[in-house]
């Protein structure tokens, strides 16, 4: 048996292992290093092929029988040479995306941000719904303490009634009695609307956590369904119709735009954006060479004030 | 007849040579040269059919060396059928893109790296067709891939580098995964020429063969975009320019499913992956149709519909049968042409409307009443509407799977008669909300992006269609319906294809082997 040396099968599982946890990386440079050590073990594999080390397969110089295998060899340096090639290619790219967010990690694409979205949206239902049931239970919880509390204290001023030997109404009995009665009885009465705005106190402030809830979970709704418009319409997501209006907000959030989705045109879109609202600009600033003077240092010079303005 | 066969090839190479040696100085020579070459290729590849056809497969030695040494090509009929229609699809996205090129004046800037580019992506695409041995249909893979690197990515605006970074790296990977088991299949059988493995795997060990099988599967499955390994694609597709998006949809997967057929049909025929197969085709068309049913966006919600008609393709490949063979090659023809021009339509109507974004277009019928037509028609042809060839395909597919006659392949029948109900609901939904109701013009003027081949921002929507974007669509939906036209000479050659495939004599008596059974050494 001509079996290859153990030590190239060894060696390209070890580049192998090493290039698929590299490739898992967000870095580009990291999965660019991964592929390298990838292919350089494909062509370890190629290599062992070929079976065991034997001499140079040239005929005069080794004699036929211990030539080692020269189609692997042929075939390893072509899939060297491709690899080299496209490792090339990966890193101007890598460059390029370098100069245009600054950055070498991968952005979340369209469907990720659906999927986060999705999720953070379900969370934050599930803790509207947990905080509706509480509301729920407190409330009831509370309102039967008032029902309680108002039939003790009713029960109380009835006992006391009953000791001065005056009705309810505060007849009959004595005048003296009467008079202490009345005032039983208006303490009940405070005692009662006591206990009632107590109740309604609690409840409004429940009710207005409740409330804040909510509106962060619509306020969370709308920006998931702005973030998908943008990830899905790129340059749509920056309509010209919406510059003039609302400075302060719109400005924002074409910022953190820029900054956080990076999209080719969108980027370029909503780097013009927060430059037009900076400097003032009305719409009429779209697709000048505003943007590229915005994004000027970071972005290579093709877009840098190629465009004339509309 | 056998020196004909480099020349689909050679050709385009030597064009894209020329053009980078001219530079950006004659345009119009450019234009001249490109044209010419891919006619050129077409004449080629059509002369390569009918011979290939009539005496059998056309195999050519390079530099003389014999077969399992050297590097042979051989046009079969499936070789020469896919790469006659791989040429006249590229001929009209090219024509498509000239006219784009014109209309949007950018002739300085792409046209040193689109149009050479271009021709050596045709290049790879007919050498991997041609291929007569796997590290021949690697290198082949790799020329393709490599220009469609740069093709995906060209005027390096933000969204097409990120939509780039996951495209290379999977197909970077999937290179590296088809490599390694090159290795191995030189590593069991001292080979990688396709005739002579052909007759020395069945002596492998059965172990290592499903070992090579599978890595050769998973290898080519990312390229053809088979469901599990088929995520790459909706991300990838939709951010590059129109004519670059359509010859990728109609041709780089369909360059996988030939691997497939080709490996599957030549060196694995025992059918021990058919029960995957099905599933795998199954779960390809139901899981794309679904993901093409919610999209938004016009150019996404293509590119899930063609993941989900690969499946078709692959469940005729897995039925192995001459008649499962024949469905996926006619459908595979179908799909190529088909899928281009729905691809073309969508580079229209966001030139015309301003976005392919359902939501902001509408009204385009009244507006653009030829790009309704334009669209309708492929579009029917991809719900597989009676006479058009996508019925057509698909019914020959069923037939093969209901003379199958399993339970799987019945299931198979539902999957795929599903499929083809939900792309009809999803080119309906298309067509309403893109060329029923009103115009709304207050939003949808916005300049379109990254419809330039440049990367340039498009300055508006035109009212006028550019003439040759309008004629080269017209003639790819006019090829589409030729198939139905000509669907008995077109069957019957599908037909003998299945039968050729699944013979394999053919082919491996073509290529001319030392003895047959040498084998070198014991490893």
């Amino acid at each position: 048996m001509k079996s290859p040396t153990l030590i190239l099968v060894l060696t390209a599982a070890v580049l192998v292992g090493v290039g698929v946890y590299l490739i898992l990386e967000r870095s580009l440079t990291r999965v660019l290093l991964g592929v390298v050590l990838i292919g350089n073990g494909a062509n370890l594999i190629v290599l062992s092929g070929g079976g065991r080390a034997g001499g140079a397969p040239v005929l005069g110089v080794t004699l036929p029988g211990r030539m080692n295998d020269p189609l692997p060899q042929a075939m390893v340096l072509t899939a060297i040479v491709i690899t080299l090639a496209v490792t090339a290619f990966v890193l101007s790219m890598v460059h390029r995306h370098w100069e245009l967010t600054g950055t070498d990690e991968i952005q979340d694409d369209a469907e990720d941000l659906r999927v986060v979205r999705r999720a953070e949206r379900g969370d934050l239902r599930a803790e509207h719904r947990r905080l509706r049931r509480e509301l729920r239970e407190q409330t009831t919880a509370r309102r039967e303490v008032v029902r309680r509390l108002a039939i003790e204290a009713r029960a109380n001023y009835a006992a006391e009634c009953r000791r001065l030997g005056v009705d309810e109404r505060g007849h009959g009995g004595q005048p003296e009695e009467q008079r202490i009665a009345r005032e039983r009885r208006a303490e009940l009465r405070l005692r009662l609307r006591g206990i009632k705005s107590e109740h309604r106190v609690q409840q409004d402030e429940l009710r207005s956590r409740f409330r804040a809830a909510r509106r962060e979970l619509n306020r969370q709704a709308r920006a998931e369904r702005a973030a998908v418009a943008r990830a899905d319409g790129v340059v749509d997501a920056v309509p010209d119709t919406e510059f003039p209006r609302g400075t302060s907000t719109i400005g924002a959030g074409h910022g953190s735009t820029a900054i956080g989705s990076g999209h080719g045109s969108t980027a370029i879109g909503s780097g013009h954006g927060s430059t037009a609202i900076g400097s003032g600009h009305g719409s009429t600033a779209i697709g000048s060479g505003n943007g590229s003077t915005a994004f000027g240092a970071g972005r290579g010079g093709d877009h840098a004030g190629n465009e004339p303005p509309r | 007849m056998n020196h004909l066969v480099p020349l689909p090839v050679l050709l385009p190479l030597f064009g894209a040579g020329l053009k980078l040696a001219i530079g950006g100085r004659l345009p119009r020579g450019q234009r001249v040269i490109s044209v010419a070459v891919l006619t050129a290729v077409l004449g080629v590849a059509v002369a390569l059919l009918v011979s290939a056809d009539r005496d059998g497969p056309v195999v050519a030695r390079m530099a003389g060396w014999p077969a399992p040494t050297g590097i042979v090509l051989v046009a079969d009929r499936l070789s020469a059928l896919m790469l006659v229609v791989s040429c006249v699809v590229t001929l009209g996205v090219l024509v498509y893109s000239i006219g784009q090129g014109r209309a949007d004046a950018d002739e300085a800037t792409p046209l040193s790296v689109f149009h050479p580019t271009y021709l050596i992506l045709v290049a790879g695409v007919a050498d991997a067709f041609l291929a007569g041995d796997l590290f021949n249909l690697y290198v082949g893979f790799e020329v393709l891939l490599a220009a469609s690197y740069v093709l995906l990515t060209v005027g390096g605006t933000a969204a097409r580098v990120r939509a780039g970074a996951g495209y290379v790296v999977v197909g970077l990977l999937s290179s590296l995964v088809f490599l390694a088991a090159i290795a191995m299949v030189y590593a069991a059988t001292g080979t990688v020429n396709l005739a002579q493995l052909a007759v020395r795997l069945p002596e492998v060990d059965p172990g290592v063969l499903l070992i090579l099988e599978s890595m050769l599967l998973i290898g080519f499955g990312v390229k053809a975009a088979v469901f599990p390994l088929s995520a790459w694609l909706p991300d990838a597709y939709p951010t590059a320019p129109a004519p670059v998006t359509a010859v990728f949809a109609g041709l780089l997967t369909k360059v996988g499913v030939y691997a497939i057929i080709r490996v599957q049909t030549l060196l694995f025929p025992d059918g021990r992956m058919r029960e995957l197969l099905l599933v795998v085709a199954a779960a390809t068309m139901i899981v794309g149709i679904l993901g093409a049913i919610v999209q938004s966006d016009l150019n996404r919600l293509l590119s899930f519909t063609l993941i989900s008609h690969i499946g078709y393709m692959v469940f005729g490949i897995a039925l192995a049968s001459a008649a499962g063979l024949a469905g996926a090659v006619f459908y595979a023809v179908h799909h190529i042409t088909v899928q281009t021009s729905l691809f073309l339509v969508a580079g229209l109507i966001e030139r015309r409307g301003g976005s392919t974004d359902l939501g902001r277009l509408g009204g385009l019928a009244r507006l653009s009443p030829v790009l309704a037509v334009l669209f309708f028609v492929p579009a029917m042809n991809l719900g597989g509407i009676p006479p058009l060839s996508g019925f057509l395909g698909k019914w020959l597919l069923l037939r093969a799977g209901a003379e199958f006659g399993t339970v799987t392949s019945y299931v198979l029948i539902g999957a795929a008669v599903a499929t083809s109900l939900l792309t009809l609901y999803a080119m309906a939904r298309v067509w309403g909300q893109v060329f029923g109701g009103t115009a709304d013009h207050s939003g949808a003027t916005a300049y379109s992006s990254g419809a330039s081949l440049s990367g340039r921002d498009v300055a508006a929507t035109t009212s006028v269609l550019p003439r040759a974007m309008t004629l080269a669509t017209c003639a790819l939906v006019a090829v589409a319906l030729a198939f139905t036209v000509w669907a008995g000479p077109l069957v019957a050659l599908a037909d003998r294809t299945g039968v050729e495939l699944v013979g394999r004599a053919a082919y491996v008596d073509a290529v001319p082997l030392p003895g047959g059974v040498h084998r070198s050494g014991g490893r």
